[in-house]
């Protein structure tokens, strides 16, 4: 067992700590954006009951109706969403997903260190396999971390807005609506819990596949062939946001298509894995 | 013992096939020094691979009768100078590093090899220089606890000063079952340490000799292996008389 331990201690070192300043980047980039967003909402707020005093649209409402207003204006300004969709989360997150992909393939590129891994008391393989996990579960974890920086995001607005806190179901409605809410988190959305396993499977395989592919220095073949299924994880990677399927059609296509490029993926990087040898 | 019978390796270049080993037979009992010369692009790192089954060959390389695999690749170990090894470890999680892997593992010989060489074992080998990089490498290869251990020009960028002791040291720290098969072009320098010459020439052995025998007959190994290279003692003066033409 320690000697499976010692082999992923390996990829641990080369990453973690650059793992962990993707995550220091994406939480400052998102919290920055939404400091912004929020003290905008104030200057926006007092511009729009301003305007609605002067014109006199306010003295002419009931009190019922100035409530209302007040609620309306609150929940529109002040919801998880519009404040995920103002922090950037979504492009940010993508980054940080790319960034930690290419951090875990360029630390699996042990082409120099070659000779000293065919010699280990593990096979090849079977390291490249550890890694995969490992690679799976810092994805995932950037996954809790986003979902943690949301539930922060919400809290905050929580604070400014004690309407928006009052509300029971803010946070489920959120994560029906907002499409990297809900791909972060999918509740009922089966389609959506598979696609993103395939493409957490499809990214720990291939972050190591290219490693694998470029054991053999001789093999410029190794090269080429990462190309297409980087392409397909690509492809998922700027597809991971995308909206819930509420017209039926559109959107199960793109799930479609996420969960088929996950596949071809797998399918791609395990074949060339169990059938070539590099022990 | 490592018997090497009919060992052919083609490479595929954009010219076609090389032959970069052609047909070597080979018997290496346990317990000796070797040298192993060569010009470049003689086989010499070749041979290495293939005894190390990193590259795929015609014929045979048995260890003991056995072939070499995932069973009995930790009784080789194989110093580099394209540095193998780890660049972000440190020299101590090397060393934890192997002894997980090898469990024949040399902590003792590690550090006194560390201490020689005055190698830092806390900071990250991707800041040793290049004369460091080359010792740690050797340091390793000493430290697996291997009976056969491979040394592939493993002193490229050391002065002379560290090489003559490490050949000391080399002497000093061996077991009798331990046996280094040495690559490299120095060879007035290792003639005193080896106990036995291997001339590679386009991938055949040329010539395999035994060290005393030659001092028996009055003949040094820089003579022996001009004689089998047919070396001309006339190039030198022919090219420079050509060029003042």
């Amino acid at each position: 067992m320690k000697k499976y331990i010692a082999v992923l201690s390996l990829q641990v070192r080369s990453t973690i700590y650059k793992i962990a300043g993707i995550f220091a980047l994406l939480a400052a980039a998102e919290f920055l954006f939404l400091a912004v967003y929020l003290g905008r909402v104030e200057e926006e707020t007092e511009t729009y009951f301003t305007s609605l005093q002067h014109t006199g649209e306010w003295e002419r409402m009931s009190d019922a109706e100035k409530e209302q207003t007040q609620i309306l204006w609150e929940i529109r300004r002040h919801n998880l969403g519009r404040a995920v969709d103002k922090s950037h989360a979504e492009p940010f997150f993508q980054f940080g997903m790319f960034g930690v992909i290419v951090v875990l393939s360029w630390a699996a590129c042990r082409e120099k260190s070659r000779y000293s891994m065919r010699r280990l008391s593990v096979k090849c393989r079977t390291v490249y396999f550890i890694w995969a996990v490992y690679h799976v579960l810092c994805l995932l974890l950037l996954f809790a971390w986003q979902l943690l920086l949301v539930f922060f995001m919400d809290q905050v607005l929580c604070k400014y807005s004690p309407v928006w806190a009052k509300l029971p179901q803010r946070l489920f409605l959120s994560f029906y609506q907002n499409g990297l809410l809900h791909s972060l988190l999918p509740l009922a959305d089966i389609a959506r819990w598979l696609s993103n396993g395939f493409f957490l499977l499809a990214a720990g395989l291939y972050t190591v596949f290219i490693g694998y592919s470029t054991l053999d220095r001789a093999a410029a073949k190794g090269r080429v062939r990462i190309v297409l299924p980087g392409m397909a994880l690509g492809l998922m990677i700027a597809l991971f946001a995308r909206d819930i399927d509420f017209e039926g059609f559109q959107y199960g296509i793109l799930d479609l298509a996420v969960a088929l490029g996950g596949l071809f993926c797998i399918i791609w990087c395990l074949t060339f894995m169990l059938r070539e040898k590099q022990d | 013992m490592l018997e090497i019978k009919e060992l052919v390796k083609f490479y595929h270049q954009s010219t076609g096939w090389t032959e970069a080993l052609a047909g070597i037979d080979l018997q290496i009992p346990q317990g000796e020094i070797i040298g192993l010369f060569g010009e470049n692009g003689a086989g010499k790192t070749t041979l290495f691979k293939c005894i190390l089954n990193f590259v795929s060959y015609q014929g045979t390389v048995l260890l003991d009768g056995e072939k070499i695999g995932t069973r009995n690749l930790h009784r080789l170990s194989f110093a580099t100078s394209e540095h193998s090894f780890f660049p972000n470890m440190t020299a101590k999680s090397h060393a934890e590093f192997y002894q997980m892997h090898f469990p024949a593992f040399r902590q003792k010989r590690f550090q006194a090899l560390m201490d020689f060489f005055e190698l830092p074992g806390n900071k990250a080998l991707r800041s040793f220089s290049m004369g460091q990089k080359n010792q740690f490498e050797v340091i390793l290869a000493l430290s697996q606890g291997a009976d056969y251990i491979l040394m592939d020009e493993p002193f490229a960028g050391n002065d002379i000063f560290n090489r003559e002791d490490f050949y000391k040291v080399l002497l000093g720290i061996l077991e009798p079952t331990e046996t280094v098969i040495l690559s490299t072009h120095l060879i007035e320098e290792v003639e005193n340490f080896v106990g036995r010459a291997l001339l590679l020439r386009r991938g055949k052995l040329v010539g395999d000799v035994n060290t005393l025998a030659l001092e028996e007959q009055g003949r040094t190994l820089v003579e022996y292996v001009k004689e089998v290279y047919d070396y001309r003692t006339d190039r030198v003066s022919k090219a420079l008389s050509r060029l003042s033409e």
